[in-house]
């Protein structure tokens, strides 16, 4: 069939709401997300991005259509089947960056050791830290962290586990244009060498660094 | 990175929620604690005064038993010794022996070196009808007192009815109309009345008193007596019954004796009754324990569950804040892939500790509680005496349980959120 680490097919989803009664937030989506790509999907608010980006990362099961992560449909397994298969293909990246307060640098990024098989991603974890020039703040909590230092935790938190996946819901939208820059960067690296990158972004400078652009409309993708 | 290790470090991120939830269960532990503290210094007190009491009681009954022994000493008792091979429940029943005992008895007793009787009586007595009266009497023949051979002469205590005189008790002489000097037929032979006895209200107002060597005739047993009584007689000790039997025994060996109503037995009733009111005083005490305790117990019975419950919903909110707190928190956890069990069991760690937290500030306030209000609370008794360390380490060993219950809910509800819900809201 097809070797994309995330292949979409069909996909529609539809929230209801009782004031607004149905509301159609992806509809019959088609979209590939191959080795080495790095994809940055755009679109206007309410068009159904985040929508689309969770159903790609096992988070929210689609009405119709079909996901297939690395060949499998993630909706087919159990919970805990699927916790589990998320944590060692995907990782996610927020716009607000989900570090967890009370948890230092190293602590942060080494949660996915809570979700993961057991492996030791230690060494891992250290290389990641010093490339992403956060050595000296591994004591740090994130309160005391510059914002663009936070992203990259929590960057750093989503390809520690290993996984070959980052799905990444406006990673820039926090930062100035230097730090988004470096983020940006990062992701790139992270797709030439051997990852996929499938990024929501309205930033700008994305262009410069992604490979491939997807544009989106009323929950249509109408540009690749 | 552990569980354990995660939920200690959000403890001390949000100390104020932990402090709130720790002083819940602390509230309801010390509650629990002190209402049975409060239980427990009331039975003790209580306890206490019945034990004063008892010994108090016990006291007052060894200085009467003493008071009772030196009265004794100089006090004379009355005896009555009945003829061998005599049936005892015969005497109570009627009064007198049936059988005999050879007159000479009493002179026998009366040269032998017994120290302990004072005054000799022998008596002869029968129920015989007044033919010429048509009614019951009880015929008495009294000789006086036989004089000790080896003392001297004591003033009589009872005077001799001489021959040809007799003393009438007072339903005899009222009902027959007799009055000293009066003469009257009995058993073929003319008497004189000598004297009229009051009522006594005993059979002694039936009773015709005579002199013994005539009413041995009249009773055809010459020579023979059915009793002796032995006035005023002295021991050394306590157990004074015992002590006559044994000097009797070698003298007129056979002969049953017992004691006659005395000043003695009277004392040892009033020793009796004594006692039995300082028990009934113990009862009534005990009582009144048991009553205030049921009392006390009935309202711990509502308090303890109220305070439980209010502590409980208590744990339950400041849960449910603290899981709301961390929502986002949550949703990452389960977007990396984090099961739920272990968010689960993130929270239910956290409420873990709070609860023992808050079970030992609750074991370590109620001590304090205790150790200051003690005075006016708990009858100033210890902490010692009111919490045990059993009871402390119930409480301890409980309150994490305890708070994992009522943490429960919120905790499972925070496990099973949907992440993208939370991520969406981003
Ligand atoms: N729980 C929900 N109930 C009802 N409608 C919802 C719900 N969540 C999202 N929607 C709607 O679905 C549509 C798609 O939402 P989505 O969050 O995917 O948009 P988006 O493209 O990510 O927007 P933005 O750029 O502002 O983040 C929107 O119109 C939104 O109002
Ligand atoms: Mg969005």
């Amino acid at each position: 069939m097809t070797d994309a680490l995330i292949h979409i097919k069909g996909l529609t989803k539809s929230y209801s709401s009782k004031a607004v009664g149905k509301v159609l937030a992806v509809q019959n989506v088609d979209l590939e997300l191959n080795k080495g790509d790095f994809i940055a999907l755009k679109g206007p608010s309410g068009c159904g991005k985040t929508t689309l980006l969770l159903a790609a990362g096992a988070l929210l099961s689609p009405d119709a259509g079909e996901v297939l992560i690395k060949g499998r449909n993630p909706y087919k397994l159990s919970q805990p089947e699927r916790s589990a298969f998320r944590a060692e293909n995907l990782g996610f990246v927020f716009q607000s960056f989900h570090l967890v307060p009370y948890l230092t640098v190293m602590e942060n990024v080494m949660l996915c050791e809570l979700a993961g098989s057991g492996k030791d991603i230690k060494t891992c974890v250290t290389e990641l830290l010093e490339k992403f020039g956060l050595t000296k703040r591994l004591k740090h909590l994130p309160s005391e962290l510059s914002v663009g230092e936070q992203q990259r935790v929590a960057l750093a938190r989503a390809i520690c586990s290993g996984a070959s996946i980052i799905l990444a819901d406006e990673p820039t939208g926090n930062l100035d244009t230097e730090n988004g820059k470096r983020v940006l960067e990062y992701l790139a690296d992270f797709a030439k060498n051997g990852g996929a990158v499938l990024m929501v972004t309205h930033d700008h400078n994305a262009g410069d660094y992604a490979f491939r652009h997807v544009d989106m409309v009323d929950g249509k993708i109408i540009q690749q | 990175m552990k569980i354990t290790g995660i939920a200690l470090k959000e403890i001390a991120h949000r100390k104020v929620n932990f402090l709130l939830s720790c002083l819940s269960v602390a509230v309801a532990a010390s509650v629990f604690i002190l209402a049975n503290g409060l239980l427990e210094s009331t039975s003790l007190q209580t306890e206490e005064i019945i034990a004063q009491k008892e010994i108090e009681t016990r006291n007052h009954m060894a200085s009467l038993e003493d008071d009772m022994r030196k009265h004794m000493k100089g006090l004379g008792f009355n005896i009555y010794i009945f003829p061998e091979g005599q049936d005892m429940s015969e005497v109570y029943d009627k009064g007198f022996a049936s059988k005999t005992m050879p007159e000479e008895y009493v002179t026998k007793l009366a040269n032998s070196s017994i120290v302990m009787i004072n005054h000799l009586l022998p008596t002869l007595t029968q129920k015989v009808t007044w033919p010429e009266q048509q009614r019951t009497v009880i015929l008495i023949g009294i000789r006086g007192e036989v004089p000790m051979a080896h003392r001297n002469p004591m003033k009589p205590l009872v005077d001799p009815v001489e021959q040809g005189f007799i003393a009438l008790g007072y339903e005899l002489h009222n009902a027959l109309k007799l009055k000293v000097g009066d003469k009257i037929m009995l058993l073929e032979k003319e008497f004189t009345v000598k004297m009229c006895h009051d009522e006594r209200g005993s059979k002694d107002d039936i009773t015709i008193w005579m002199n013994l060597t005539e009413c041995q005739e009249l009773l055809d047993k010459k020579g023979r007596i059915n009793a002796i009584l032995a006035l005023e007689c002295n021991c050394a000790t306590i157990d004074r019954l015992a002590e006559i039997r044994k000097e009797l025994s070698a003298i007129l060996p056979g002969t049953k004796i017992i004691e006659k109503g005395s000043q003695a037995l009277a004392r040892a009733e009033a020793r009796m009754s004594a006692k039995q009111t300082a028990a009934k005083q113990i009862a009534i005490l005990k009582s009144q324990r048991d009553a205030l305790r049921a009392k006390r117990e009935s309202l711990a019975a509502m308090l303890v569950p109220f305070i439980g419950i209010m502590s409980l919903a208590g744990i339950c909110l400041l849960t449910f804040i603290n899981t709301k707190d961390r929502i986002s928190e949550v949703g990452l956890f389960l977007a990396i892939g984090i099961k739920s069990g272990a968010i689960l069991a993130l929270f239910l760690v956290r409420s873990f500790i709070v609860g023992l937290g808050g079970g030992i500030l609750g074991v370590l306030s109620s001590a304090f509680i205790i150790r200051v209000a003690g005075g006016t609370y708990f009858n100033n008794y210890t902490v010692q005496q009111l919490m045990s360390v059993e009871l402390s380490l119930v409480i301890i060993i409980a309150m994490p349980v305890f708070a994992c219950l009522a943490s429960w809910i919120p905790s499972f509800w925070a496990s099973r959120q949907d992440p993208a819900e939370i991520l969406r809201n981003d």
